[in-house]
């Protein structure tokens, strides 16, 4: 007997289908995703609190699938701006970077207490994703802006590396 | 034969659906791994960390790679340069860089990218990264440190600075005062008082710490969220003679930002989640109890009916921490 014939007569070809099918019911009664979707650019979002200057100093262009659902984060204190090559803004996200690093010591090793602490001024860093749709055409530059007060705080052409062959 | 077929349909299922999960990479340069995997364990106990599909990948680094060194002026702390594992994280796809550093001090610190040294408890970790996420200290600054922190102007999730009138008249008028000063006003109830007879504040934070919440449920509330008077900025220089300004927090409990031994308490349990909804990181599909509906009006934002509840948005505008406060 033929593998083919085998497989059809062991129902494993429907089962194989099933899911197909219960994706399309279930997908019909679920609600629409409202992060918008594309490949993942996954950027370095540098604050210095010093010369209250903001930068991107990388952004990696991966094939990721990423649907954004985490654009307005609660306490954000930058917006980031995304322009194409014509200068449209083509993307915005609202993020938190605290402009301060806290170090901190306990009391002793074996302490529950905080004893020695100090705020210092020194740069921070996080990784911004970004979704790049194909209706976006291109991320080209970009603008960090205060937020809510606007004050811009950095642009600059984005420096994007791209990680996977294309 | 039945078996596999079903386990394909599972699979198949399973993997229908996109589920984008938050990733922490967290990069020692201890051989072992073990501080790095006492964190990892940390965060998948923790509520409400358990609660959210999250990530974990630990990374060896060297010395050299992780930058760290101590401070100039308290040797006993450690600062690090995070600018290789932030690059690295990101080419890698993490949304989250930690540091374990393998060093003979024991401390750690909190902004952009948690760091802990090896000596440390692991509970260090999670008190860096809630900084990380913005939430501010709550034990006593020193005179030093206190006049830089406590300003007028001082705002985060978990603390507000206020300097509070000689008296108030009633609630309503502490409320109208006030109000857009506390982060978190949207989360305390209507029947909540922020004064005590014409003083203002619920209460004092008192002296019982928050216990850590390893189950999958939220902590249930001791004391209503409120506008309890903490101690970070006791150590202000006096100024005139009406009451000091003070630091202000949504619990009346310790917490792990005081104490390492206390656990996160449950306003800020409710804080943390919030963040975390707001950064789309999605929740873990699992049998547990839903938590209670919240009293929580939204102020700035919409509803995302694709989570089905409405997210619980704090009104920070106008008062919300801003470079250099």
């Amino acid at each position: 007997m033929s593998y083919a014939l085998k497989l059809l007569r062991s129902g494993r070809p429907f089962l194989l289908l099933l899911p197909v099918i219960t994706f399309a019911v279930d997908n019909a009664t679920l609600p629409v995703r409202q992060g918008i979707c594309g490949k993942s650019v996954n950027a370095v979002l540098k604050l210095n609190p010093k010369t209250k200057s903001a930068s991107i100093e990388k952004a990696f262009i991966t094939k990721e699938e990423l649907c954004d659902e985490g654009r307005y984060e609660i306490n954000a204190n930058l917006r980031v701006i995304l322009r194409n090559s014509e200068g449209l803004m083509v993307y915005d996200k609202q993020v938190f970077l605290n402009p301060h690093t806290l170090i901190e010591t306990t009391r002793s090793a074996t302490s529950t207490e905080f004893g020695d602490h100090k705020i210092k001024d020194d740069p921070t860093y996080r990784v911004v994703k970004f979704p790049l749709a194909e209706s976006m055409g291109d991320f080209k530059s970009y603008e960090i802006q205060g937020y809510p007060d606007k004050a811009v705080f950095g642009q600059g052409t984005l420096p994007l590396v791209k990680m996977d062959a294309e | 034969m039945l078996r596999h077929s079903l386990l394909t349909l599972l699979f198949l299922v399973v993997t229908s659906f996109p589920v984008f999960a938050y990733k922490m990479t967290i990069y020692t340069d201890q051989t072992s791994k073990a501080k790095a995997e006492q964190v990892k364990q940390l965060f998948k106990t923790t509520y409400p960390f358990n609660q959210y599909n999250i990530d974990f990948e630990i990374v060896s680094a060297t010395a050299a790679e992780l930058n760290c060194a101590p401070d100039p002026a308290i040797t006993r702390l450690v600062v690090c340069n995070s600018t290789h594992v932030t690059t690295d994280s990101a080419a890698r796809g993490s949304d989250q860089a930690f540091i374990v550093r393998d060093l003979a001090q024991y401390g750690g610190s909190g902004g952009g990218v948690p760091v802990i040294t090896t000596q440390s408890d692991p509970r260090m970790m999670l008190h860096e990264y809630l900084h990380t996420l913005g939430l501010s200290d709550e034990y006593e600054y020193s005179a030093s440190e206190a006049p830089r922190f406590c300003t007028s102007t001082t705002r985060s999730p978990n603390l507000t600075v206020i300097t509070p009138l000689a008296s108030y008249a009633s609630d309503a008028i502490a409320r109208t005062t006030h109000s857009s000063a506390i982060p978190w006003y949207a989360r305390i109830a209507g029947t909540t008082l922020i004064t005590n007879s014409t003083n203002l504040g619920t209460g004092n934070v008192n002296s019982t710490t928050a216990a850590p919440n390893t189950g999958n449920a939220p902590l249930a509330l001791s004391r209503a969220i409120g506008l309890y008077k903490g101690k970070t900025c006791r150590n202000l220089p006096a100024t005139g003679s009406g009451p000091a300004a003070a630091s202000w927090h949504p619990g009346g409990e310790p917490t792990i930002m005081e104490f390492l031994s206390g656990g996160l308490g449950g306003p800020t349990e409710q804080i943390v989640a919030g963040i975390y909804d707001s950064r789309g990181v999605t929740k873990r599909v699992a049998a547990t109890t839903p938590p209670p509906p919240m009293p929580v009006t939204v102020t700035d934002g919409a509803r995302d009916d694709s989570k089905g509840a409405i997210i619980n948005v704090i009104n920070n505008t106008g008062s919300s921490s801003s470079i250099g406060r």
